[in-house]
C-alpha cells in the first residue's frame, strides 16, 4: 500500500484560475519522488495540501489508507508526527528568539511525544552531521548550511514515514547545496521523500521518480532517468532545453 | 581597454571584503565573476562603477573609459555612470520605481543620454525612441508595455524592461549582476539569449555576475573565481571548468557537474 | 569617498549615550518617586511658609499660594507620574497586546473591521479619549486616569501588534510550528509574543511618556486625580493664576514634566537601537 496517495485533487481560490486541477500521485513507503514545477505550477499549494494547511475542493489525499482530514485530531497527531518539512529560506524556517535545542523540541513537546527528549535532540543533531553541543547556541550564530541543517534535524527528531522539502536547497551556495543534498539521499534511506523543486539537476541527483507540474497540471511523470532520458511533453522537453549545463569544446 | 581595476580593496570599517582584486575588460569582452555568497563579486560590480553603499570604502586603482573611479566625487563619475556602464539587477521589481510606467521609467535615461549626446529628443520622437527599446528587448505589444506599471508584468519581463534602461544609456559595459536568479529555468534561458544577442549587436562589453556556474559557462569567454573577497582562479571558460587549479574552483565545478551528470543519466 | 563605519563601536557609543542620559533621568524620577513613600521634607497639606515665597534655604522652590512647600508637591507629582505612567501602559499593552493578537489571527473581514475601528479610534487625539472615558466615570481618581490613559492607549499598542504579529505569522517557523503539531495558544506565547516584545517593549517606553504628559493635561484640566494628590499638571495649574509674581511656581513643574518625558524618550530612542542593531545581527 503507498504512503501517501493523492487521488484526482483540485484546489482554486475564489474567482480565480485553479491552481491545482485533477492532480494525482502516489509516494509508497521508501520512495524518493522529485516534484519540478516553476512558479504559478501550484506545487506549494500541493504541499499545503499534503500537510492539511489547506483542504482540496476535489479529490482525496489518503496517508497510511487514511483520508487525510485537518478536522480529526488523533488522526492529525498521528500525522504530524509522520510527515515533517524542510523549508526552502533557512532563515525564515527557524524561529530567532529560541535555541537549536529548543528549535528541535518544538515537535516532541507539541505532539507530547515521550522518551529523554534531550538524547533525541542530539540523536538528530548528530543524523544531520551537526556537533550535539551546539545545542544551546541561537540560529543568527550559523551559517546558511548549518541552518538548514538545523531545520531538517527538526523535520526527522519525531522519527517521521515522511519527509516533504519545499526548495529545501535552492537558497544555499553550490557547494553547500551538495552537502545537503547527500544528506537528504542518506536520510532518505529510512522514509520517504517528496522534494519540492524546479531544480531538475538536483532532483535528477536525490529522486528515483519524477512528476513534473505545468499550471497545476501533471504533465509528465515516471522513472526520473526515463523521462530525462526521453521527455515526452513538450513542457519537458522545453524545461529540459532551458537548463544550462557545463559544455565544453572536449565534447 | 574599457575597465581596469589595479589591486582594488574594499572595506567596511576593519572588515576587507574584497582583497586586492586586479582585472580588465576590453571593448566586446565578456568576463564572468563566479562566486558563492559572501565572494565580495557584487561588491567589485559596484566598486568598479563607484556606486559603493555608504559605509564601504574602496582603495585601489578603477579606470572605467579612462576615467579614475576611486576617491572622485559623485559629480564627476555621473557623467561617467549610464555611458560606461550600466548594471542590470537580480531583483527587477526593486530596481525599477513601482509609481513609474514602463515607458516613463524607460524614457528618463533615453532623454539622459541624448541630451547628453548633443543631441536633446523630446515628444513623439522620445516615446518612438522608448517603443523601439522595448521592442529591441523582445518584449511584445510595446504599447501595452510602456504603459503598464512594473507590478503589472511578470518576473522575465520586468527584467527585460530593467535591461531596456540598460540599453537607454547606450554604455560600453553592460554589468549583469545574478540577472537570472530570481527567474524560473525557461525564462531564465530566454534572458541569456537575449543577453547573449544584445552584447553581440551593440558591441559592447559584458562583466556577467553570478554564483551558477553552467549559466555563466554558456554566457562568457574568461571567468575569475572570487572567493572571500580574493580571487583565487582566473581563465578562459575552458581552461577554468575544465582543468581547475585551485581545490576551490575544483569543489564548485565537482558539485556543478555531479548535478549535470546526474540529468544525463549519469550517477 | 567618506569614511563611514557600519555597526561599528562608534555607533554603540551613540546610543549608550541616550540610554544612559534616559536612565539617569527616568532613575532620579524612581528614585524621588519612592523616596516619597518613606519620607518628605514636609507634610505636603501643612501650611509651613508665607504665601508665594521664592526659592530659600527652607523651601528649595519656595511655596504655593497657600504657603504649602513646593519640592514636597513636586516629589508626589514625581510618584503620580510614574504609577499614571506604568499602570496606563499596563493596561494599553495589556488590552492592546490582546486584540491585535486577535485582530491578526482573525478572519479577513473581521480583520478589517477590526483594523478600521483602530485606525479611527486613533484619528481621535489620545486626552480626548482619555477625557471622555474620566466623564463617563463618577468621579476623577487616580485609578480613572489610569484606566482612561490606558484605554486611549491601547488602540496604539493593538494596531502596532497586529502589524507585527501579521509579520512573524507569515514566517516559515510559524507553519514549521503547525506542522509540528503546535496548538495557535502556544504559537502565539511561544513564537509570536517573543518576537514581537523587542520592538513592543520601545513602544511601550515611549507610550509611558504619551502617558505622564496625558495626565499632567488631564490634572490641569481637573480631570486628573483629585488634591490631595499633587500631581504636576495641578501644581501647574494653581500656579497659573500667579504666574507674573511667582513664576518659579509654574517653572518648576514644568521642568519636573519635561525632564521625565526626555528620558523615557531617550531611553526609548536608546533601546531602539540595540534592538535595531541586535536584528541587525541577523
Amino acid at each position: 500500500m503507498s504512503l501517501v496517495r493523492i487521488d484526482r485533487v483540485s484546489f482554486g481560490y475564489a474567482g480565480g484560475r485553479p491552481v491545482l486541477e485533477d492532480v494525482s500521485l502516489e509516494i509508497g513507503p521508501g520512495d524518493t519522488v522529485g516534484l519540478v514545477g516553476e512558479s504559478g505550477s501550484g506545487k506549494t499549494t500541493l504541499l499545503r495540501l499534503l500537510l492539511g494547511l489547506a483542504r482540496p475542493d476535489r479529490g482525496k489525499i489518503f496517508f497510511d489508507g487514511t483520508p487525510l482530514d485537518p478536522g480529526n485530531r488523533s488522526f492529525m497527531r498521528d500525522f504530524r508526527r509522520k510527515a515533517q518539512i524542510v523549508f526552502q529560506d533557512p532563515y525564515s524556517s527557524l524561529d530567532p528568539r529560541q535555541n537549536v535545542s529548543a528549535i528541535i523540541a518544538e515537535p516532541l513537546r507539541s505532539l507530547r511525544i515521550a522518551g529523554d527528549h534531550a538524547g533525541m535532540i542530539s540523536d538528530a543533531l548528530e543524523a544531520v552531521g551537526l556537533d550535539p553541543n551546539v545545542a544551546g547556541r541561537y540560529p543568527h550564530q550559523f551559517s546558511g548550511g548549518q541552518r538548514q541543517r538545523i531545520a531538517i534535524a527538526r523535520a526527522i527528531v519525531a522519527g517521521p514515514k515522511l519527509l516533504l522539502a519545499d526548495e529545501a536547497v535552492s537558497a544555499l551556495d553550490l557547494t553547500t547545496r551538495v552537502r545537503i543534498v547527500d544528506l537528504m539521499s542518506k536520510l532518505s534511506r529510512n522514509m520517504s521523500l517528496l522534494f519540492v523543486s524546479h531544480d531538475i539537476g538536483v532532483v535528477a541527483a536525490l529522486c528515483r521518480s519524477i512528476v513534473i507540474l505545468e499550471s497545476g497540471r501533471v504533465v509528465e511523470a515516471g522513472d526520473t532517468a526515463a523521462v530525462l532520458a526521453d521527455p515526452q511533453h513538450p513542457y519537458t522537453q522545453r524545461l529540459l532545453g532551458s537548463v544550462p549545463r557545463l559544455v565544453f569544446e572536449e565534447h | 581597454m574599457l575597465l581596469e581595476m589595479d589591486r582594488v580593496s574594499v572595506r567596511a570599517g576593519e572588515k576587507i571584503l574584497v582583497s586586492d582584486l586586479s582585472m580588465t575588460l576590453d571593448r566586446g569582452e565578456r568576463v564572468g565573476l563566479i562566486g558563492e555568497s559572501g565572494s565580495g563579486k557584487s561588491l567589485t560590480a559596484l566598486a568598479a562603477t563607484g556606486l559603493l553603499p555608504s559605509g564601504l570604502t574602496a582603495s585601489g586603482s578603477v579606470l572605467l573609459g579612462g576615467q579614475q573611479v576611486v576617491g572622485v566625487p559623485d559629480q564627476v563619475l555621473d557623467r561617467v555612470r549610464g555611458t560606461g556602464a550600466a548594471i542590470v539587477f537580480q531583483e527587477p521589481l526593486s530596481a525599477l520605481d513601482p509609481l513609474m510606467t514602463v515607458g516613463m521609467q524607460i524614457a528618463e535615461p533615453l532623454a539622459r543620454r541624448a541630451r547628453r549626446n548633443g543631441a536633446p529628443i523630446t515628444g513623439t520622437r522620445l516615446k518612438e525612441a522608448v517603443l523601439e527599446l522595448i521592442d529591441d528587448v523582445a518584449l511584445p505589444d510595446e504599447r501595452r508595455i510602456a504603459r503598464a506599471y512594473p507590478h503589472e508584468l511578470s518576473g522575465g519581463q520586468r527584467q527585460r524592461v530593467a535591461i531596456a534602461m540598460a540599453l537607454a544609456c547606450e554604455p560600453d559595459l553592460l554589468i549583469a549582476d545574478e540577472p537570472t536568479t530570481a527567474l524560473d529555468v525557461t525564462t531564465q534561458a530566454e534572458i541569456l539569449i537575449l543577453i547573449d544577442r544584445l552584447v553581440q549587436e551593440r558591441q559592447m562589453a559584458l562583466l556577467f555576475i553570478s554564483h551558477d556556474l553552467p549559466v555563466v559557462a554558456n554566457t562568457v569567454e574568461r571567468v575569475m573565481v572570487l572567493r572571500l573577497g580574493e580571487a583565487v582562479e582566473t581563465g578562459t571558460v575552458s581552461e577554468v571548468f575544465n582543468r581547475p587549479q585551485h581545490d576551490y574552483t575544483k569543489s564548485l565545478v565537482a558539485a556543478a557537474k555531479r548535478f549535470d551528470a546526474a540529468m544525463e543519466g549519469r550517477t | 569617498m567618506t569614511i563611514t563605519q557600519v555597526g561599528s563601536p562608534s555607533r554603540g557609543r551613540r546610543h549608550s549615550v541616550a540610554l544612559r542620559a534616559g536612565a539617569l533621568l527616568v532613575g532620579m524620577h524612581v528614585f524621588v518617586g519612592l523616596l516619597t513613600l518613606v519620607w518628605l521634607p514636609y507634610d505636603p497639606n501643612a501650611f509651613t511658609g508665607g504665601r508665594l515665597e521664592g526659592a530659600s534655604l527652607q523651601h528649595m522652590v519656595g511655596t504655593d499660594r497657600l504657603g504649602r512647600d513646593l519640592f514636597t508637591q513636586l516629589m508626589i507629582g514625581s510618584r503620580i507620574a510614574l504609577q499614571v505612567g506604568t499602570g496606563a501602559v499596563a493596561v494599553g499593552a495589556f488590552i492592546g497586546v490582546t486584540l491585535g493578537i486577535l485582530a491578526a489571527f482573525a478572519s479577513k473581514w473581521l480583520d478589517d473591521a477590526l483594523a478600521a475601528t483602530l485606525d479611527i479610534l486613533i484619528a481621535f487625539p489620545t486626552l480626548l479619549i482619555a477625557m471622555l472615558v474620566v466623564a463617563a466615570s463618577d468621579q476623577a481618581s487616580l485609578w480613572s486616569a489610569i484606566l482612561a490613559l490606558g484605554i486611549a492607549l491601547s488602540a496604539i499598542v493593538a494596531r502596532l501588534t497586529r502589524i507585527l504579529a501579521k509579520r512573524v505569522l507569515v514566517m516559515d517557523y510559524i507553519t514549521a510550528a503547525r506542522t509540528s503539531g503546535s496548538s495557535w495558544p502556544k504559537i502565539v506565547f511561544i513564537h509570536v509574543l517573543p518576537n514581537i516584545w523587542p520592538t513592543l517593549s520601545v513602544n511601550f517606553a515611549l507610550q509611558f511618556g504619551l502617558a505622564v504628559i496625558a495626565e499632567a493635561s488631564l490634572s490641569y484640566l481637573g480631570l486628573g486625580a483629585p488634591p490631595p494628590n499633587a500631581s504636576w499638571g495641578r501644581i501647574l495649574q494653581e500656579a497659573q493664576g500667579t504666574v507674573y509674581t511667582a513664576p518659579l511656581g509654574a517653572i518648576a513643574p514644568g521642568i519636573a514634566l519635561v525632564s521625565l518625558a526626555i528620558g523615557v524618550n531617550l531611553l526609548a530612542d536608546g533601546l531602539r537601537e540595540r534592538v535595531d542593531d541586535r536584528l541587525g545581527d541577523r
